[in-house]
């Protein structure tokens, strides 16, 4: 069984303590949620590593799932955004940070899964994760024995309720009118009957 | 009048009825198809050489038609199809051509291979692998079809890190105008920029990138050759021992060195962008050496910076096919734009002609929803191509990026 970590909440985890030699010892991801409403323009994240092998590549990726799925084989050619993926030097103290673009919606490669819902005209598998990952791998873009997974929610933006203003204002001048109808005919009949 | 309309309506039906593909002549019209299966082979680049052998496999075991299996019948291994109905799907590999790659030797030697004034590869090609785009006079016999794009990445090694230059800085280095890394804000030493081979795709991609300026005497050849280095492996570079002919002297200080070669490759194989020190064929090998990126015009390869094209040291990564055999013109081999209806490709009818015209559709076709899928898999063809160009580093061409693809395909297309 290989066993994967994955920050519960990445925009403050800590790890400490690996399965490998190379493992990291602290990485983040900031923010950590993102506003989803289909295909939307990349949002920039900040991703920050620390206690990496020095001068080596960092790859950073989008992914659908992390490494813990019971059953699955995590693969990273087809559960990662291959369109997507950075690739920085850890630097000379193996530590550092990057910037890096967080796509919301359909994956640019084709490959029919979104974070978040994506466009409803592209053909697509129905693979919509509202929680999507930012793996961390290094050396090799396929080194799946010291990867590492930090969660991204794409959650709904807020809904504003729009108001049914056809519906509405009809009704309100019906209100009104109705309103004052009634009043001019109650002043005659008291008009009347004084 | 009922009976009239009724009388129309039939007409009509039939008029329909007569455009159905199931009128179409025997074999498949307009199709590269001919009931046979055929062996056709590719042969040039050195960049592109494992990308095409996925692709090959792929479609090598494409669903198309069934197949005469009778153990002692003279047509087994041929389609069984005795009439003008498919007995298969048309949008695979109908008539289970087998494609397959021969060693590299070059872009220009794998195009030139195509031309009517050409010398034949060793085996003899069919279609070429090409790491650059084909030029006017190739063109006048060729087609090309970008599938993939690639970066070239700059790199230096060891404790060289953080480095970032700029167009004009690489070609100051080149043209040995500058030669100091104290002039770019580095730790002093001199700088020992690295040749290549001239008829590699990736030589001629990174001086066409520079201008094509002529390369300075500082810039380093192996010792005794006349041509750079093969591309996409270090390991000659750090075998070298420069022209003292020794060992761990300032002349072959791997820190100081400067090379490019294919992002794709560099990203995928550790084995060929890394070494240790003095490399192994020498007898004094050192410790491991690592390549470093270098950031060029601010911005260093990756995946996403090659696939939404704001790399500055782009190329694109081409299948070429002779003219006859498939065009995206309606009249294959002659001059004009391509005047393709939706994905079509045009050229040969049969033999091994044909087997390339329909391998480039299947390479070229636009989504998922026209591409055949894997019968064995389940994967969409469309989605099984962008893996197979992932696993080698490249990118597709972005379809969200203007003028990268020609209309009609999801592959960027070169004609006369």
């Amino acid at each position: 069984m290989r066993f994967k970590r994955t920050a519960t909440v990445a925009g403050t985890a800590l790890l400490i303590g690996g399965f490998g030699t190379a493992a990291m010892a602290a990485g983040s991801v900031t923010p950590n949620d993102i506003p989803a409403s289909g295909n939307a323009a990349a949002r920039t994240v900040t991703v920050a590593w620390s206690g990496l092998p020095i001068n080596t590549t960092v790859f950073i990726e989008q992914c659908n799932r992390d490494g813990n799925g019971v059953g699955v084989v995590f693969t990273p050619l087809s559960d990662c955004s291959q369109a997507t993926y950075s690739n920085p030097s850890t630097g000379p103290t193996g530590s550092g940070s990057a910037q890096f673009e967080l796509f919301s919606g359909d994956d640019p490669n084709e490959s029919g899964w979104s974070c978040g819902p994506g466009s409803t005209s592209a053909p697509s598998t129905g693979l919509v994760y509202s929680t999507c990952y930012v793996r961390l791998s290094t050396g090799v873009q396929s080194n799946v024995a010291t990867d590492e997974f930090y969660p991204v929610t794409f959650s709904s933006e807020p809904v504003v309720p729009e108001s049914p203003l056809n519906v509405l204002l009809p009704l309100s001048a019906v209100a009104v009118l109705g309103g004052g109808a009634y009043l001019i005919n109650r002043n005659r009949k008291l008009n009347v009957a004084a | 009048m009922n009976k009239k309309i009724l009388l129309g309506a039939i007409a009509a039906v039939g008029c329909f009825a007569s455009l159905t593909p199931t009128a179409k002549a025997d074999p498949p019209a307009g199709s590269g198809w001919d009931k046979t299966p055929d062996i056709a082979v590719g042969g040039g680049s050195d960049t592109t050489y494992l990308v095409s052998q996925r692709l090959e496999v792929l479609y090598n075991g494409a669903p198309g038609c069934a197949i005469t299996s009778g153990t002692t019948s003279v047509n087994k291994g041929k389609c069984s199809d005795t009439g003008a109905a498919l007995t298969g799907i048309a949008n695979g590999n109908y008539d289970h051509d087998v494609l397959v790659s021969a060693a590299a030797t070059g872009s220009s030697a794998g195009v030139n291979a195509l031309l009517s004034t050409g010398v034949q590869y060793n085996p003899a090609i069919d279609f070429a692998r090409s790491s650059r785009p084909i030029s006017p006079t190739e063109a006048i016999d060729t087609t090309a079809w970008g599938f993939a794009r690639d970066g070239i990445a700059v790199i230096t090694f060891g404790t060289r890190t953080g480095v970032s230059l700029t167009k004009q800085d690489l070609i100051d280095i080149y043209t040995c105008a500058k030669t100091d890394w104290s002039q770019f804000g580095q730790p002093a030493g001199v700088i020992i920029p690295w040749d290549m081979n001239t008829a590699s795709g990736t030589y001629a991609s990174f001086r066409t990138f520079l201008g094509n300026p002529v390369f300075g005497t500082c810039v380093r050849k192996q010792v005794g050759a006349t041509n750079g280095p093969f591309e996409n492996d270090v390991k000659p570079l750090l075998d070298d021992k420069g022209p003292d002919l020794a060992y761990n002297t300032p002349d072959d200080d791997e820190n100081n060195y400067l090379w490019w070669m294919s992002f794709g490759n560099w990203v995928k194989y550790p084995f060929t962008k890394n070494g240790v020190i003095n490399g192994t064929t020498g007898g004094s090998p050192g410790a491991p050496i690592e390549s470093q990126l270098v950031t060029v015009d601010g911005a260093f390869p990756s995946g996403g910076s090659i696939f939404n094209s704001t790399y500055s040291i782009m190329r694109t990564l081409y299948h070429v096919t002779r003219d006859s055999d498939a065009d995206c013109r309606q009249t294959p081999n002659t001059p004009g734009p391509c005047d393709n209806l939706t994905n079509a490709v045009y050229g040969s009818t049969l033999g091994k002609g044909g087997a390339v015209r329909e391998f480039t559709q299947w390479l070229c076709r636009s989504t998922a929803a026209v591409q055949a899928t894997n019968s064995v898999t389940g994967q969409n063809y469309r989605n099984a191509i962008i893996d197979a160009v992932n696993a080698e580093g490249f990118q597709v061409l972005s379809s969200t990026v203007a003028g990268l693809r020609t209309p009609g395909y999801s592959c960027s297309v070169t004609t006369e």
